[in-house]
């Protein structure tokens, strides 16, 4: 077996509270010891003035496969996620058909370690064929790997079904994640209901169709003692349930995404459909709330919600293109340079939320975290290196970047993957 | 001549001669329209219609925007129109006089033969300007005339009427080394 | 005279004297309309596309003639539906057009920025007939240029729009181009049908038209769209007409030189009776002719000056 030392760097370590400059030693795929002056490697990295961390997870992706491989691959999307610095990523269960069954579940392990990139946990779908009435056989789905439970693409409309997953899911202690949307109240629209969804006489999403079910599903939560965690939060309404919720005690967490943190929906002003998301791009004010709710932990963890699609989709009319946008190989960027560089946020929170809570929400043992005997996952980050995004340029099969042209500071340089060492160009 | 001006009587001197060009065309005076080409060149067929009324007879005016009707609107910026055509009176049979302040390539009296073209069929068209340029591009002459001007590109002949510049007077400038 | 652009997408980017041209270049068009050969040759040879992907012959026709009216060549293409339910996308669609030779594109498009995304992708020029509830920009410019050929200005007038706000192009267009030449805007309807966040455009709100009607120069009256509302947001046809159409007995009490105007198609006894649409306070059949020199207006700006080549910067 095989020892690495990563040598000289800032080791941030959430769990443990470790924040300095310390060695990391690997052995094998496991961490051997995190101090200083370590010495005894088969081969060292010198990570001098760079950032050693757990493994960064993204909780919220989509891969495609099997349905739309054009769009991405399990294969793709794991490479897009090592070049992203994430050493593992969360896969949501909307692809065709979706992961209701052991079957499907187990295919998602199998085809990532063909890949033999990223690390891909699946999560399973709240109720069979996402069709939101019956509940999917979540036992199993448990025992084949899935790490939760949601319908991601779709809210659980029928309350009682919901409480029947968070009562039910609870037992295999796993969470539910919610992707919450009235869909009566959005009907169809395409923006942010509001002023500039006014002008530009595209119909509306309003911010209380987030927020209703926001609410509804902690409550749900707390009749229930089940584990909620709300997907892709973005709006004030929201913030504010799932703080006072959290007081009371309720199991509840919540995730935000770079584009709903640092866009809005003035935006959608140039019809462009990079901007087109659900839950869609919301205030300067919903934006504000999110960053100081993420920076302040009422928001525990940033996903990407990375959801590819082809060009051929999205250079249609706004009103017709599919939503969504890829984050896999930015989130880090973008949420470096605005928090870090930019809003003088300590480099720890964001490992924090974009590794340590990610794990501890999902109950990923072993992982986000660099204790001595967890899995080596490691994500190695270059706090001053200067990029320019350029989608064309993407690991991912995808090219639908809200934040193409941006100019970021922050990149992540390495990974390694129980182990196994990944240099990002 | 470097600079050549003519004044205001120049101008009343040349619409009376105008006149008695219009009197001393081979119809009945009931038989004229003059049609005036939008901007100056209507505000001189005004000129030349009360001329003629103060003579006894009354001639009936058209105001002709022979902008659509340009040769060059395909180059270059857009042309802004001058206020449409005013045709009110049947040209069939007529004989029309076309009257512009300067004659110089000869396209935007062709332009103005084109429109009028479209609303009927004069018998006898004429051309009456103030000033001829001699360097024109289109075989077209103006049948009367107050002044002929020897001009090459790059001069300038500017008639300018009390209706719309606030002043009667022609200026004629020619290039340095023409 | 201000006029630099290719396109005319909306009324919200011109400038007051941009729109002010327009309006006065159509009022020099007016006459062709009146000779017993309607044309000037002023667009000869060049061939104007209408590419509509929604229902409608009135606006259709109206930039037909417009363009004949030019002496330009027409032709049109109808699909209704959605592009996507066709199979080949909207640029498809007009980039196998422009490949015939053409000029001009007039799209009506059921999807805001439909008009913005073809601009961005073909040589031509292009017209915007309507794209979703997002502007109608020759609709707004008529109904502007009647409300000046009646009143002789703009300035300080108090415009009244009455209907489906919330779902109208024309209420856009019309916001837009009344409040940067000075008049004031109203708007009036059920409260369902305002958009939130209406305010953004700084006009009154009302949902009482005897009010609106008493204190209105100008009442724009919108048909009640029910083939673009999806959700029923008032309970019936019935009730609407009571409360909010225009009958000759409300007329009676507004300004006795109040204009009526109504973009058509109407729904004659819901949101406007036929006294009323018929009636001397009515501009409705001058709003139609007046189109036409509008259009002729928009087609010559925009298609003057050459055209072709790369899109410029609009």
């Amino acid at each position: 077996m095989s020892k690495t030392l990563i040598r000289g760097g800032r080791v941030i370590d959430p769990e443990s509270g470790f924040d300095g400059e310390a060695d990391v030693m690997i052995d094998g795929d496991s961490i051997a010891k995190v101090g200083t002056g370590l010495s005894g490697a088969d081969e060292t990295i010198d990570a001098k003035g760079m950032i050693v961390a757990p493994g960064l997870i993204d909780m919220h992706v989509h891969l495609r496969e099997p349905g739309n491989s054009e769009e991405e691959t399990i294969s793709s999307g794991s490479a897009a996620a090592i070049a992203g610095g994430f050493t593992s990523v969360v896969a949501m269960p909307n692809s065709e058909p979706a992961v209701d069954n052991e079957a499907s579940a187990a295919f998602v392990y199998l085809k990532a370690s063909e890949a033999a990139k990223a690390n891909v946990f699946p999560v399973g779908a709240i109720t069979k064929s996402r069709a939101g009435e019956e509940l999917s056989e979540m036992g199993l789905l448990s025992r084949a790997g899935a790490v939760a439970f949601s319908d991601d693409g779709d809210p659980v409309s029928n309350a009682q079904i919901m409480r029947s997953a968070l009562d039910y899911a609870a037992m295999f202690d796993r969470p539910v994640l919610s992707h919450c949307e009235v869909k009566e109240l959005v009907g169809s629209g395409v923006m942010n209901e509001g002023e500039r969804s006014c002008l530009l006489g595209l119909p509306g999403m309003p911010d209380a169709a987030e927020e209703i079910m926001a609410n509804r599903d902690v409550r749900l939560a707390e009749i229930t003692g089940g584990k909620l965690h709300i997907q892709h939060i973005t709006t004030q309404g929201s913030v504010d349930i799932v703080r006072t919720a959290r007081a009371r005690g309720v199991k509840v967490s919540a995730e935000a995404t770079p584009h709903h943190m640092f866009l809005t929906d003035a935006d959608v002003a140039t019809f462009d459909p990079s901007f087109k998301m659900n839950p869609p791009l919301r205030t300067e004010a919903d934006a504000e709330a999110l960053v100081a709710a993420v920076v302040d932990g009422t928001i525990e963890a940033i996903a990407s919600d990375h959801a590819p699609h082809s060009s051929e989709e999205k250079a249609i009319e706004f009103l017709y293109a599919p939503f969504g946008c890829i984050g896999l190989e930015t989130t880090l960027g973008v949420v470096w340079t605005k928090l870090v560089v930019e809003g003088g946020v300590d480099a720890s929170i964001v490992i924090e939320r974009m590794a340590a809570a990610p794990a501890r929400i999902l109950g990923l043992a072993g992982r986000g975290s660099l204790a001595e005997g967890t899995v080596a996952d490691v994500t190695i980050i270059d706090p001053a290196k200067q990029w320019t995004v350029d989608p064309a340029t993407f690991k991912s099969k995808s090219r639908n970047c809200p934040f193409a042209g941006w100019e970021l500071t922050g990149k992540a340089t390495a990974v390694f993957v129980g182990g196994k060492l990944f240099e990002i160009d | 001549m470097p600079g050549c001006l003519y004044d205001a009587e120049w101008i009343k001197t040349v619409t009376g001669q105008l006149a008695d060009a219009a009197l001393a065309e081979p119809v009945e005076p009931g038989d004229i329209v003059l049609a005036g080409v939008r901007t100056r060149g209507a505000d001189l067929a005004e000129r030349l219609a009360a001329e003629l009324a103060s003579r006894g007879h009354e001639i009936p005016v058209a105001l002709l925007d022979v902008t659509p009707y340009r040769d060059d609107l395909a180059q270059g910026g857009v042309k802004a129109l001058k206020g449409g055509t005013q045709m009110t009176m049947s040209i069939d049979g007529k004989l029309v006089i076309i009257v512009d302040d300067v004659l110089s390539s000869g396209r935007t009296a062709r332009a103005a033969m084109d429109l009028l073209m479209d609303f009927g069929r004069p018998r006898i068209v004429r051309l009456y300007a103030l000033v001829e340029r001699t360097d024109r591009e289109l075989p077209i002459r103006a049948d009367a005339v107050g002044a002929q001007a020897e001009t090459g590109p790059g001069d300038s002949v500017r008639v300018h009427l009390s209706e719309t510049d606030g002043v009667d007077e022609v200026v004629i400038e020619k290039k340095e080394g023409n | 005279m201000e006029w630099k652009r290719k396109h005319l997408l909306g009324l919200e980017e011109l400038s007051a004297e941009e729109i002010t041209t327009i309006l006065d270049t159509a009022a020099s068009f007016q006459e062709v309309s009146t000779r017993s050969i309607k044309k000037v040759p002023a667009l000869q040879g060049r061939v104007v596309v209408n590419l509509f992907f929604e229902a409608s012959t009135r606006t259709s026709n109206s930039f037909a003639l417009a363009a004949k009216r030019l002496s330009a060549d027409t032709m049109s293409f109808s699909q209704s539906g959605s592009s996507v339910s066709k199979g080949e996308t909207l640029i498809d669609t007009a980039l196998n057009i422009e490949a015939m030779g053409v000029d001009c594109f007039v799209i009506r498009h059921s999807a805001p920025g439909a008009a913005l995304l073809l601009a961005n992708s073909v040589n031509s020029s292009v017209v915007n007939a309507g794209d979703g509830p997002h502007e109608h920009p020759t609709q707004g410019l008529l109904d502007i240029y009647t409300i000046r050929e009646a009143k002789g200005r703009i300035d300080g007038l108090k415009v009244a729009i009455v209907g489906d706000i919330a779902h109208s192009r024309v209420a856009r267009s019309n916001i837009w181009g009344l409040q940067k030449l000075g008049a004031k805007v109203t708007v009036a309807g059920p409260s369902t049908l305002i958009p939130r966040g209406i305010e953004a455009f700084g006009v009154e709100v009302s949902h009482d038209i005897d009010e609106v009607l008493a204190t209105s120069d100008v009442i724009n009256i919108l048909r009640i769209q029910l083939e673009r509302q999806e959700r029923r947001n008032f309970p019936s046809i019935r009730e609407y007409a009571q409360i909010f159409g225009v009958t000759q007995e409300r007329l009676s009490r507004a300004k006795k030189d109040i204009l009526v105007m109504h973009p058509g198609p109407m729904n004659r006894g819901v949101e406007i009776t036929p006294e009323v649409a018929d009636g001397d306070q009515s501009v409705i059949l001058r709003q139609v002719t007046n189109g036409l020199a509008v259009r002729m207006a928009v087609l010559y700006l925009c298609m003057g000056g050459g055209g072709g080549g790369k899109p410029v910067d609009n």
